[in-house]
């Protein structure tokens, strides 16, 4: 039987002042509006987004014991497509020769055009301007 | 008649990782076994100065990979699609440049781990079945792919925003509960919490349980007939001290991760009646901005349409292809020792909830389920032995 030695983590590796990233800000606001307070957008390292998850966590838990309560409101995002999705068969999928790569489609469903260079390069530089505004904002 | 395996089994459990593609953490087998689609040593990209970048095994545990490449929608688009239409997989290193502005940074958005840097991982896909085609569920974001791996949608979002879910269709727990099977959820422990479920902790908190709950679940042979694993997402401090990240998102310790995915290995492994009838998938959820070589396919679009305010790309998006590939592997003493799973299915992450509806629920009406989920492969028939394999590894 094979044995396979782990790899020890240095200790260094533990670094709870680094800022809290997307993935746990974002948690922190689903949490928040499930315990039904307000959310503040506030910079935190990742400890400090860590103590107050928990806190939140704690909450919902003890919320979560008391008699039902109704349901948060839904918040606004992506729309259903007008059309339901259409009843489902289990389509088999095509083997991989035959499985086409994701190429960029533009339209709606019922219009699908291929992207105009120029419109593209103007996206991007849309994107890049906004990427570097948000940088600026950052520092 | 169906495998000996597949007739054994009473427990299907999920382990959902951070944030690394496919190639970034198994590329390296490739040379070991020229079946894995990963590294060939020829694969590259441009940097911003136009000079041609190949991938390298130079991926270290930590340090590299700060910031956080970008893994929105649009930096995906700008991975895949490189400013084009057909995905040509180019866009890696100018998008991670516009983080830093460091060329000699970005260009480490193409490394990836030698195989001996990852050994659990590695042992594991060498072992067991490993997947040469599974993708993302969206060319994006952490939330919203893994909303594919508990309701077969995420309802027509690509970003990290709330959904509240029960609009249109269950998750896979809570219609395996109303039919009366076993399932839970176990999140690391209180301060990591559950991610993308939180209406589900609000509401259904049995449905849930902790890392150590789950250790013990297993000790006690106790453990649901399906569950999902979720790995501690933060450094944070423990009853007995520092508790490192193990969810290996960038830029958190990839060994950490490693050792928390050989502990719910071997939590399985040591119960002998477990492990006999457990089959654990070990997958990411996306690969967080990392290079892979594999152009994603089209799919099944699921009915929704994210609008181009949400996908900033300008365009919006029908849901009708893949995010970018990432590591998943079958793990069984009934799965045959290196197997590669290249048979020409397309797995992405609906296929997990389908696999246990298939196995559990077969007669589910499909109507009550995303048509993505519903077309999903599966992938229990890997249990192909007729007798039980004794020659599994250990990890110490």
């Amino acid at each position: 039987m094979t044995v396979i030695k782990l790899v020890k983590t240095p200790k260094k590796a533990f670094n709870p002042q680094r800022p809290a990233g997307k993935l746990l800000l974002s948690q922190i606001e689903h949490l928040e509006h499930a315990v039904g307070r307000q959310s503040k957008a506030t910079k935190r390292t990742e400890g400090q987004a860590a103590r107050y998850i928990a806190e939140l966590t704690a909450e919902l838990l003890r919320k979560a014991q008391e008699p039902a309560a109704p349901a948060p409101a839904p918040l606004a995002g992506a729309a259903p497509a007008a059309a339901s999705p259409s009843p489902t068969v289990n389509q088999p999928i095509a083997p991989r020769a035959q499985t086409p790569v994701g190429t960029k489609k533009v339209g709606t469903k019922h219009h699908l055009m291929a992207v105009p260079k120029t419109a593209k390069k103007k996206a991007n530089m849309k994107r890049s301007k906004n990427k570097s505004a948000a940088r600026r904002r950052r520092s | 008649m169906p495998p000996a395996g597949l007739d054994n089994l009473r427990h299907l459990v999920v382990l959902m990782m951070e944030n690394r593609s496919f190639d970034h953490m198994l590329g390296s087998l490739k040379a070991v076994d020229p079946r894995i689609d990963g590294i060939t040593g020829t694969e590259s990209n441009l940097d911003t100065k136009g000079t041609k970048v190949l991938a390298q095994p130079l991926a270290d545990y930590q340090g590299q990979l700060d910031p956080d490449p970008d893994h929105d929608f649009d930096a995906v688009d700008q991975q895949i699609f490189d400013g084009g239409t057909t995905p040509t997989m180019q866009g890696f290193i100018k998008n991670y440049f516009q983080q830093r502005r460091d060329v000699g940074h970005s260009q480490k958005i193409m490394y990836y781990f030698a195989a001996d840097k990852v050994p659990v991982l590695t042992t594991l896909a060498r072992e067991f079945a490993v997947f040469n085609r599974w993708f993302s569920s969206i060319p994006g974001p952490t939330l919203c792919n893994r909303a594919f791996a508990h309701y077969g949608t995420s309802f027509g979002h690509v970003d990290m925003s709330l959904f509240y879910i029960n609009t249109k269709y269950k998750s896979v727990y809570q219609r395996l509960i109303d039919a009366n099977h076993t399932s839970k959820l176990y999140y690391y422990d209180q301060t990591s919490s559950s991610l993308e479920v939180i209406n589900l902790l609000k509401d259904q908190p049995k449905l849930f349980g902790t890392y150590e709950q789950f250790l013990d679940d297993c000790k006690r042979g106790t453990l649901p007939e399906y569950s999902f694993v979720e790995p501690n997402y933060s450094d944070h401090d423990g009853p007995d001290g520092a508790i490192i990240a193990s969810d290996q998102h960038p830029d958190h310790h990839v060994a950490e991760g490693e050792r928390f995915i050989a502990s719910i290995y071997m939590a399985i492994r040591e119960n002998p009646a477990l492990w006999s009838s457990t089959a654990l998938l070990i997958t990411y959820d996306e690969h967080g901005g990392i290079y892979d070589h594999v152009p994603p396919p089209s799919c099944m679009a699921d009915g929704f349409v994210a609008q181009p305010k949400d996908t900033k790309t300008g365009q919006p998006f029908l849901f009708d292809r893949l995010g970018v590939r990432v590591p998943a592997i079958l793990v069984s003493p009934w799965v045959a020792k290196g197997t590669v799973v290249d048979d020409g299915r397309v797995f992405e992450h609906s296929s997990i909830p389908n696999t246990a509806m298939k196995w559990l629920l077969p007669t589910f009406d499909n109507t009550q389920r995303s048509p993505r989920e519903a077309a999903a492969p599966t992938f229990l028939d890997l249990l192909t032995l007729s007798t039980m394999r004794t020659d599994t590894p250990e990890f110490s």
